[in-house]
């Protein structure tokens, strides 16, 4: 009796809960043979009358099989997910998803409503490599399309390889960081600029951001003079055409310093690293003429660094995070109209220290 | 079969380390649902070692209560204390907190469970498996269950090392940590300072199992060691949370020491917070187990106390737990509004019973050695 009661009890509760929590555990199918994860998204577009965008993808991804981009013309983000599942027979999962590119004219418009649907979707994470394209990225991707050709995959090796140690080669820009930069209380994001030029996806500069559009972009040794001021970075060559001198194994520090009065930054940089490359080696013979080509070194990046950041300050842009060391624990945050205020009329004084180790073996 | 008692107890061998590790993972239960809302300032840090002294101050009370010979009579050390309709009293009083720390813990980890690992899978389920496993744990009784709280502790305690890789984010800048004093734009929410002293809460659960904790005379020293962990985590964890996040964009995340295991990367496993929830686990189960078991115990003191313990009588009274938490989770837990109230609800409750019941019972002991004497 008593055990026919207890069986009564555990099926009945049982039956309880299957009613309450409905019968479906899993509805989502992730069959490998039946999914197709892919590896990125392209955004174009955006600038016609109607808005709407281009989305593209490559798939299937690292299988010897032939390639196929996807592209479609939508308004919205996930319209063209969904899309593409019905264009093509595997359902496309973005849980592996890794580099976002979009196009330069998107990006001048603003890239807030994009972001903001990649950030929401749980799968989506926060890795995600953010890139500015210029040129035709589809005709770009129509070139690559055989079957171990995994432009893809290794388009998201070259930005892991930069990532890692924090080298100054590209900037390398993951969403989170973008994230952060955006919300920060008075400084700028900026991300990499790649052009698409026939087969080749060649690396440009580094485009400054204005909140979330882009405004500008430094490209060439600009940007690696750029780099040397993030905190603690590594340039492998640093090449100087203008004084026929290339640096190499470069690793700059860098000190930033705000006046209380918001008046004046200086800036200290001290150089470390050796002269690789000289197109007049004969003419050093002395110590004198070696500590006088530094000189003419440190001049130069002064002058530089001096000359990008009026540039920034022209546009009333903060890329270098400078605004936050206006942070202080005991005292008021500003906020971004003071700081802009400030900061487009700030004095700047650059110090740059270059410590070159001395030339040796050469003739 | 052999006739079972969940409230037995053999062992009488003194250790306060069951105690710590008690009221630490008891205190930590909170950490992944309260950070969003509370911790978002850099000023709260500040906040949290205040709160950590306040608790201090409640454990103080608490320890007050373990040198006195009644907790290691049970049930009648209570009786002497209150007398008969007194502790039925305060059973009816612990009956719908416990009911609320149930049903609030387990559609919280719900909620974290789904919006993580099965986006796709209804949240009901991810409160009825954890529930069913708990009852598992809590059929093996209390004394058993004080002593697993050791394997608890060490199983989940490393999640803690898990943040270090934070520090030493590029991004990071001493600056995301200023102000430290609240002057900034947004007034200063003395709200949050309720939330987090309500989720440093919980250890005055101790009282109802004091008995099988073995009481002896030093046992302030263990409570403190185990607050300081407890504040020593919450302050790690929000700074480690603060400096990768920054104090503007860490209010517009929901989980974000979730979010923070989703960035780390590991060569085997993609995503590390999968394992992170699911270590996490470990003490939500615990806790839950612990709570069906005090339900339990709570139910028969309102009812007949003379007969012995029985499976059903435990699992009974957790599908009457279950019975409250999934209507909650399917009707009363819609994001916002709703799940705003249940969180002030918890804060109100949890922080009310961690300075009251201490309070209460300290008033008590004194009362009782002036009619002695």
């Amino acid at each position: 009796m008593k055990c026919i009661f207890r069986t009564t009890i555990v099926l009945l509760s049982t039956s309880m809960i299957m009613l309450v929590c409905g019968c479906d555990l899993l509805p989502e199918n992730n069959m490998i043979e039946e999914i197709t994860p892919i590896i990125f998204w392209s955004v174009q577009g955006g600038g016609e009358e109607d808005g709407k965008i281009t989305i593209s993808t490559l798939v299937p991804p690292l299988i010897k099989e032939k390639k196929r981009v996807l592209s479609l013309k939508v308004s919205l983000l996930n319209e063209g997910n969904k899309g593409f599942n019905l264009t093509y027979y595997n359902e496309l999962k973005a849980g592996q998803i890794r580099l976002l590119f979009v196009d330069e004219a998107y990006a001048k418009r603003g890239l807030t409503r994009l972001i903001n649907t990649v950030l929401t979707d749980p799968n989506i994470s926060q890795r995600l490599y953010l890139v500015i394209t210029k040129g035709n990225f589809n005709e770009f991707l129509a070139k690559h399309l055989g079957e171990t050709d995994n432009i893809d995959y290794y388009l998201y090796r070259m930005f892991k390889h930069y990532e890692k140690k924090k080298q100054g080669e590209i900037t390398v820009v993951n969403l989170h960081q973008f994230m952060k930069m955006l919300y920060s209380q008075v400084s700028d994001p900026q991300l990499p600029v790649f052009r698409a030029e026939g087969e080749q996806f060649l690396y440009e500069g580094t485009a400054f951001f204005d909140r979330d559009s882009m405004v500008t972009e430094i490209r060439g040794k600009d940007d690696q003079i750029i780099q040397l001021l993030y905190r603690d970075r590594f340039v492998r060559y640093l090449v100087l055409p203008d004084l026929a001198v290339t640096l190499g194994h470069i690793r700059a520090r860098t000190r930033k310093k705000l006046t209380p009065d918001l008046s004046s930054l200086s800036i200290e940089i001290d150089v470390k690293g050796r002269i690789d490359e000289l197109n007049s080696l004969a003419r050093i013979e002395d110590n004198f003429q070696y500590a006088a080509l530094t000189r003419k070194i440190e001049r130069y990046l002064e002058e530089n660094v001096i000359r990008l950041l009026s540039q920034m300050q022209k546009l009333q842009i903060d890329p270098l995070q400078i605004g936050e060391l206006t942070a202080k624990p005991f005292s008021k945050p500003i906020t971004r109209a003071t700081w802009d205020r400030h900061w487009s009329t700030m004095k700047i004084n650059v110090k740059v220290r270059l410590h070159l180790e001395p030339l040796t073996k050469v003739k | 079969m052999q006739a079972i008692s969940l409230f037995r107890k053999t062992s009488h061998q003194e250790s306060g380390f069951y105690a710590l590790f008690l009221t630490n993972r008891i205190q930590m239960l909170y950490y992944m649902i309260v950070m969003p809302s509370a911790l978002v300032q850099p000023y709260m840090l500040l906040a949290i070692v205040a709160m950590g002294i306040a608790s201090q101050f409640c454990l103080y009370m608490l320890s007050k209560w373990f040198v006195t010979p009644y907790p290691a009579q049970g049930y009648q050390g209570f009786e002497r204390l209150f007398g008969k309709t007194g502790i039925k009293i305060l059973a009816l009083v612990s009956l719908p907190l416990l009911l609320l720390k149930f049903s609030f813990i387990s559609v919280s980890y719900a909620d974290i469970m789904q919006k993580f690992v099965f986006p796709s899978m209804d949240r009901e389920w991810h409160i009825v498996f954890p529930f069913i496993l708990s009852c598992y744990l809590a059929l093996f009784g209390m004394e058993n269950m004080v002593r697993f709280v050791t394997v608890v502790f060490f199983g989940t305690i490393w999640i803690f090392f898990l943040y270090i890789p934070f520090f030493s984010v590029q991004s990071n800048s001493i600056h995301d940590l200023y102000p430290l004093i609240p002057i900034g734009p947004e007034p200063f929410a003395w709200k949050s300072l309720l939330l987090v002293f309500s989720s440093l809460s919980g250890p005055e659960f101790l009282i109802a199992i004091s008995y099988w904790l073995n009481p002896q005379r030093k046992m302030l020293k263990y409570l403190t060691i185990a607050n300081a962990i407890s504040v020593g985590e919450y302050l790690f964890i929000s700074i480690a949370s603060l400096l990768f996040y920054g104090s503007k964009y860490l209010p517009t995340i929901k989980y974000p020491n979730v979010e923070m295991g989703r960035y780390l990367q590991s060569p085997i496993f993609e995503r590390v917070d999968i394992i992170l929830i699911s270590a996490y686990m470990f003490s939500f189960l615990y806790s839950i187990a612990l709570f069906v078991l005090m339900i339990y115990g709570a139910s028969r003191l309102l009812g007949k106390t003379k007969t012995s313990t029985t499976r059903i009588g435990l699992i009974v009274s957790g599908c009457v737990a279950m019975a409250v938490t999934i209507p909650i989770s399917k009707w009363f837990w819609e994001p916002g509004l709703e799940q705003a109230v249940w969180l002030d609800l918890q804060m109100w409750a949890g922080s009310a019973t961690y300075l009251l019941f201490p309070l209460l019972i300290w008033i008590a002991i004194k009362r009782k050695a002036r009619t002695t004497s």
